[in-house]
Order: C-alpha cells, then sequence, then structure tokens
C-alpha cells in the first residue's frame, strides 16, 4: 500500500502545477495550427510536442528534463546550448537555395539589407524596457525571422532567455502569413501594388558557381562573427551549385536538415519548463516580437519604395516585405498580396531575391551583434 | 500607468522592475551607446550586401571580361533538383505564373 501510495505521489497528476497545464495546452495549440491551418507544420509539430514533453513534472531523483544534468533531454538540448544546430541547418538552407533570381536582380540584395531595420530598432525598445545589451540584441534579432540566427545568437548572447526567444521567432515566423498582408497593405496604394515587374535575365552556372565564394568572403571580412552561420550556408550552396558534388548536396538538404530540425525543434520545444518560460520576460519578448516583424516588413516595403523614386523600371513595393527572410512563407504572402491586384501580378520569383537576401542579412546582424555584445 | 510599467510589474528580475535600469538611461549607460551599435550594426549589413549587390552586378561583366582564359562551360553532371520540397500544385502554379509573366512582359 505504501509502494502504491509513493507512486501515486510520483505521477504527473499530483506535481503538475497551473504553469504546466497551460503549456502543455500551447504545445497543443501549436500542434494543432501544424496540423490544421498548414502553420509551418515542420517546425511547429517537434516544437509543440517537446513543449507537450517538456512540461510532463519532473520525477525527483530522476533526470529526464533538459535541464536535468545527464538526462537523454539534455544531450540533444547540447546542440542548441552551445549553438551547434543552426549552423548545420544554414548548410542545408545552402543546399536547398537557389540564388538565381536575386543574381539576376541585384538592387532587390538592398531589400534584405532595410528589413534588418527591425532588428536594430527592437534592440534599442528592448534596452528601453531595461533588458542587458546582451538580452536585447538576442531579442531583437527575432525581427530578422530566421529561427536557426535567432536560436544561435540568443544561445551565444542570452543563453537564460533562449526559449522565450526561440518559441516566440518560430511562432511569429509561422504567423507571417496573418502579420504581414494588413501592414503591406497600409503602406502600399493599390496603383504600387499593381506595379508588374520586369521579367529577369538568365543566370550561369559560372556565376552561380563564384557566388558563394565571393559572397562570403564580403561577409566574413567584414563581420566575422558571422563566419559560422554565413560560412555554412554558402558551403551548402557550393555543394549545390558546384555540379560535382550531388551527393553531398542531396543528404544536406534532405536527411541532414529534416533529422536536425527534428531535434531542435524537439528540444527547443522541451527546454519552455513552465517554470523557467511562464514568467514577464517572456511575455516582454513576444511583445518585442511582434513589433519587430512588423517593423522589419514596413522597413521592406518603405525602402522598395525609396528606391522607386530613382529608379525607372519600378520595383512592386511588396516585395520589400519580403525581406524580412522567412524563407519562402514571406516570399508567398507577397505573391499573395499581388495576386490580389491582378490574376497576372505573379511576384513569387522576384521576392524570392530579397528573401535570401534577407537570410545574408540576419545572419550578418547577428555576426555583427555577437561581435560588439 | 504606462505600457513599460505594465509589463515591468509581471516581470521579476530587478533589473526590468528598477526604472533608473529604464528608458535611456539604459541605452546609454558609461560606455556602452546603444545607438551608436544600431547604426554600426546596419551600416556594416547595408555595406555588406550593397558589396555583395555591386559585385553581383559586375560579375557578368568580369566573366565577359576573361572569357579568352576561362575553359568552356560544360555540364558535370545533372543539375541539383529544385530549392526546396515543394508540393506539385506549387510547382504547377509556379511554372504557370512564369509562363504568363513571361508573356505579359513580351507584350508589354
Amino acid at each position: 500500500m505504501e509502494i502504491l501510495q509513493q507512486f501515486l505521489q510520483s505521477t504527473g497528476f499530483v506535481n503538475l502545477t497551473l504553469g504546466n497545464a497551460v503549456m502543455i495546452l500551447i504545445g497543443i495549440v501549436f500542434i494543432t495550427l501544424a496540423i490544421v491551418k498548414d502553420y509551418e507544420p515542420l517546425l511547429l509539430v517537434p516544437i509543440g510536442m517537446g513543449v507537450v514533453v517538456g512540461n510532463i513534472p519532473p520525477v525527483e531523483g530522476m533526470p529526464l528534463g533538459v535541464y536535468d544534468e545527464g538526462s537523454v533531454l539534455s544531450y540533444i538540448y547540447f546542440g542548441v546550448k552551445q549553438g551547434v544546430f543552426p549552423p548545420l541547418i544554414f548548410l542545408g538552407i545552402g543546399a536547398m537555395t537557389d540564388f538565381s533570381t536575386m543574381l539576376s536582380n541585384p538592387k532587390l540584395v538592398l531589400l534584405g539589407a532595410a528589413a534588418q531595420f527591425g532588428v536594430f530598432l527592437t534592440m534599442l525598445g528592448a534596452l528601453y524596457l531595461g533588458f542587458t545589451p546582451q538580452q536585447s540584441g538576442a531579442i531583437g534579432i527575432i525581427g530578422g525571422a530566421d529561427g536557426p540566427t535567432a536560436i544561435f545568437l540568443s544561445a551565444k548572447l542570452a543563453p537564460e532567455l533562449l526559449g522565450a526567444i526561440s518559441i516566440a521567432a518560430y511562432s511569429y515566423m509561422a504567423l507571417v502569413p496573418v502579420i504581414q498582408p494588413p501592414i503591406m497593405r497600409l503602406l502600399t496604394t493599390s496603383e504600387e501594388r499593381k506595379i508588374r515587374m520586369k521579367s529577369t535575365r538568365d543566370v550561369t552556372k559560372r556565376e552561380k558557381i563564384i557566388f558563394p565564394i565571393v559572397a562570403f568572403l564580403i561577409c566574413a571580412l567584414l563581420a566575422p562573427g558571422a563566419i559560422v552561420l554565413i560560412g555554412m550556408l554558402f558551403f551548402g550552396n557550393l555543394l549545390k551549385e558546384s555540379c560535382v558534388t550531388d551527393r553531398l548536396a542531396q543528404s544536406a538538404r534532405t536527411s541532414m536538415i529534416d533529422i536536425v530540425t527534428i531535434l531542435l525543434g524537439f528540444s527547443v520545444g522541451a527546454s519552455t519548463q513552465a517554470q523557467t518560460f511562464l514568467r514577464g520576460e517572456s511575455l516582454l519578448i513576444f511583445a518585442l516580437g511582434a513589433a519587430a516583424f512588423g517593423v522589419a516588413t514596413a522597413c521592406g516595403v518603405l525602402f522598395a519604395k525609396f528606391m522607386n523614386l530613382f529608379l525607372h523600371h519600378k520595383i512592386n513595393p511588396l516585395i520589400g516585405a519580403a525581406g524580412v527572410s522567412a524563407v519562402p512563407d514571406s516570399a508567398r504572402v507577397a505573391q499573395m498580396v499581388g495576386l490580389e491586384e491582378g490574376t497576372d501580378n505573379h511576384l513569387l520569383m522576384h521576392a524570392m531575391a530579397p528573401n535570401v537576401a534577407g537570410v545574408l542579412g540576419s545572419a550578418v546582424a547577428a555576426g555583427v551583434l555577437w561581435s560588439v555584445l | 500607468m504606462g505600457f513599460v510599467e505594465l509589463f515591468a510589474q509581471a516581470a521579476p528580475t530587478e533589473a526590468l522592475q528598477d526604472p533608473a535600469k529604464r528608458g535611456l538611461n539604459n541605452i546609454i549607460h558609461g560606455d556602452f551607446n546603444g545607438f551608436l551599435v544600431a547604426a554600426t550594426g546596419l551600416l556594416i549589413v547595408f555595406v555588406a550586401l550593397t558589396l555583395i549587390s555591386v559585385f553581383i552586378a559586375l560579375l557578368p561583366k568580369i566573366l565577359e571580361a576573361l572569357a579568352f582564359m576561362l575553359p568552356a562551360e560544360h555540364e558535370h553532371h545533372s543539375y541539383a533538383p529544385a530549392v526546396r520540397q515543394t508540393t506539385d500544385n506549387e510547382k504547377i502554379a509556379a511554372a504557370v505564373g512564369f509562363v504568363l509573366h513571361e508573356i505579359h512582359s513580351k507584350q508589354q
């Protein structure tokens, strides 16, 4: 009888707190959003399940959670804590990315830089609210709309906020189709949204092979802190474009990135235990993250309008919103909003240029923040 | 009660609850100047992407100038597959969109 009583005392039903229950509910909402609404399912399902697993109350004396030394989850979480997983994901992204649209229309690269205003303005906002410079830099990078970059930087600068920052970054990335369109419509006129983009030129294989090497040198020499992320991104792209390492490129963009995404998503989710996650800072981080996304989108659109003042062939300002990264969702949003102004107003291909430039921009911004802070 | 105070009440950490550690005092304190960090960061991002943009714009001309010493382009193996794993519907929509766009551009 005593043994049964002891066992009952160790069950989750007895030790479950209200916070744990709330977090489990949040995890189930993530899974539901992914399955029912198709919002970033590859990320939200592992994260959601991780949140559920991470909030089962711990049993005294048994190392189970990500923060318990020697637990299985802590070994998986090591890849997040030490910033190992994000560069590996960047390798896979590089092996998937086709820079052709960017190479065929180089001026659109600047839209990827403009969207980084969101990162730095949010950093100032976080400082204003009382966060430390390191924490502010890590919070600001949510505006880069790049999950792996946000995880990498917060692991380096503010590991205590890693759970909240990564959940905020991925949640807002999943909500790109909800957050961006109202801002895009608000800042553009119907006439501007109807601007048809000029067709792009063909890009030679030689350009595609030279680009990752030179672009890496430019970024790495300017912001050495970005070497890890940018280096892996361009290495992956070189594997793809060189045409002599197809097997490696294939592995990087399929099995490897899938495995790392599963491990990263699940362990990040499991790190959001109510005791460490449900705090005032998390609320602030979510508010700042939303502001970061909004500001980044607005700056991309406004910068495209600014560029139009000097351009003979005008660009559709909607593609400026794709500069926030969030590949390829923000490019899809530009396409979706563009199609509202005419069934032949296809922006997807053009929006991919600022979209991939945004990945570079946010990685460089992360490198700069890591170096400076 | 303002927005900042409202959130600060919810925050358990000493730094967030202390008004002296918020506002402009926290953006500029001691040797640290948040405005300068933000401006420098943005500048570096813009310089990096501008240099990439200029390089991309010049690349075809550089390759053309060096054409006499470069070997002829040939395909090594089959090209790598698509950018990412897309569904068939997305591929078809993208292809149809591109063709329509090309036709429209030629008509203009």
